[in-house]
């Protein structure tokens, strides 16, 4: 074993608890199958210190296995009761070291994919075999989830597209009265002009305009022209 | 059947597979070359492997997820890289680990996925089905009837397998010992 300073670990993303371990026991060089748990576990508490240290998020299950190393730190520390020999007590680390070596194996599996990966791609063929940014049109293995994810992207490319669906203004007759009483307010009259003018929409100028035709109905509102294509004024009826 | 008739076999399957988009199953090739026999297709193909790799030439006849295609050399690569550019985005440690875990035990769910991997696979499973390496091939009959995953024809084209028989076995990794951990 190095000395106290000597150690150190690189911080580098772990893809969990498991990962992390798997990493102590090779840099300590000890048996993956007679863990040091004593020496293990404070590597491990040290690391996710380290992690908090730099405000790094320490997934639960970091947090978890802590425990599971300290209870198995304590329970090896603790005295075998040596007088009564039936069978022998089971190591705790027994389950642990199952775990270890069965998430060591299907690491290496995933390394050797990606290795047969890189070694396929130096092999090309006439017509791109996959592309996952462009799935082919005909997948015969389409399914439910492939064919959801084919529709969202195409929701995603359709919405920046400019579209020629005219979204139906909701426009309240009412609500345009009052607003037009309110623009009149104090003043006494407003040309029909500066009514219409501020409306951005044909849709909006026509519901003003109802609005308007209806306030008159109502006697509420006066309309006047002094002269032919004149200014038409509107006016508050007294 | 003289020799010339047999040159003529090995020349259409020869053309049928330049011509085909994706891997050329047998029984593709079955149903467009009708009167031969499976084993005389499997004859054909064999001496139109070697030939090629007897030429010693840029290209090859591999059998890849179930079909045949021809495929560069892989000294062709560098220059071939420069015509081809684009190459899919590598899969994260996550997805890799996910997908090994799947090819090896499917159909496998989610939960047994995560046990093994001793973290939440959720977003690994995610970026598989979405890239078309795996998909849901039915549900366990337990509670909650969690999905069983399983890999695609897709996955095989891009790991260069032929079937999923060809995958290396697990046991012959453990003697290979811990390769992937950096010096």
């Amino acid at each position: 074993m190095k000395g106290e300073g000597s150690y150190e670990v690189k911080l580098r993303d772990f893809e969990g608890p498991l990962d992390l371990l798997l990493h102590l026991i090779k840099r300590n060089e000890v048996d993956i199958y007679n863990i040091p748990i004593a020496q293990i576990t404070d590597q491990y508490l040290d690391h996710l210190m380290r992690m908090q240290g730099l405000n790094l998020e320490v997934a639960g299950e970091f947090v978890l296995m802590a425990a599971t190393l300290i209870y198995m730190k304590s329970k090896m520390l603790l005295p075998q009761p040596s007088s009564m020999e039936e069978a022998l007590p089971e190591d705790p680390r027994r389950e642990l070291v199952e775990r270890l070596v069965e998430y060591k194996r299907y690491k290496e599996a995933a390394f050797l994919l990606e290795r047969k990966e890189d070694q396929f791609q130096q092999q090309y063929t006439n017509q791109p075999q996959y592309s996952p940014e462009d799935p082919p049109v005909i997948d015969p293995e389409i399914d439910l989830f492939r064919l959801l994810s084919v529709f969202c992207d195409l929701l995603k490319k359709t919405a920046n597209e400019p579209s020629l669906i005219i979204d139906r203004e909701e426009l309240d007759i009412h609500q345009c009265m009052v607003e037009i009483l309110d623009r009149i307010g104090e003043r006494k009259s407003l040309t029909l002009m500066s009514l219409i003018e501020q409306r951005p929409s044909r849709i909006q100028m026509i519901v003003t305009f109802l609005a308007l035709l209806e306030l008159i109905r109502r006697g509420v509102l006066k309309v006047r022209q002094r002269h032919n294509f004149g200014e038409i004024w509107i006016y508050r009826s007294e | 059947m003289g020799s010339e008739m047999i040159g003529d076999w090995m020349n259409i399957i020869e053309g049928l597979l330049f011509v085909s988009p994706t891997p050329l199953t047998l029984q593709k090739l079955k149903e467009i070359l009708d009167p031969l026999t499976s084993q005389e297709i499997r004859d054909h193909l064999q001496s139109l492997q070697s030939l090629y790799e007897e030429r010693n030439g840029a290209l090859q006849v591999k059998e890849i997820a179930g079909g045949y295609q021809f495929y560069t050399r892989p000294e062709i690569a560098p220059w071939a890289r420069k015509l081809m550019e684009s190459k899919p985005a590598k899969l994260s440690r996550a997805s890799l680990e996910t997908l090994a875990i799947i090819a090896y035990n499917q159909p496998t769910s989610k939960s047994e996925v995560d046990s093994v991997r001793g973290v939440d696979s959720h977003k690994a499973i995610r970026n598989l089905l979405e890239k078309g390496l795996i998909r849901v091939i039915g549900r366990k009959d337990e509670a909650g009837r969690p999905l069983l995953y399983g890999t695609t024809k897709r996955f095989l084209e891009r790991f260069g397998l032929k079937d999923l028989a060809s995958l290396p076995a697990l046991d012959e990794l453990q003697e290979m010992g811990m390769m992937s951990e950096e010096g």
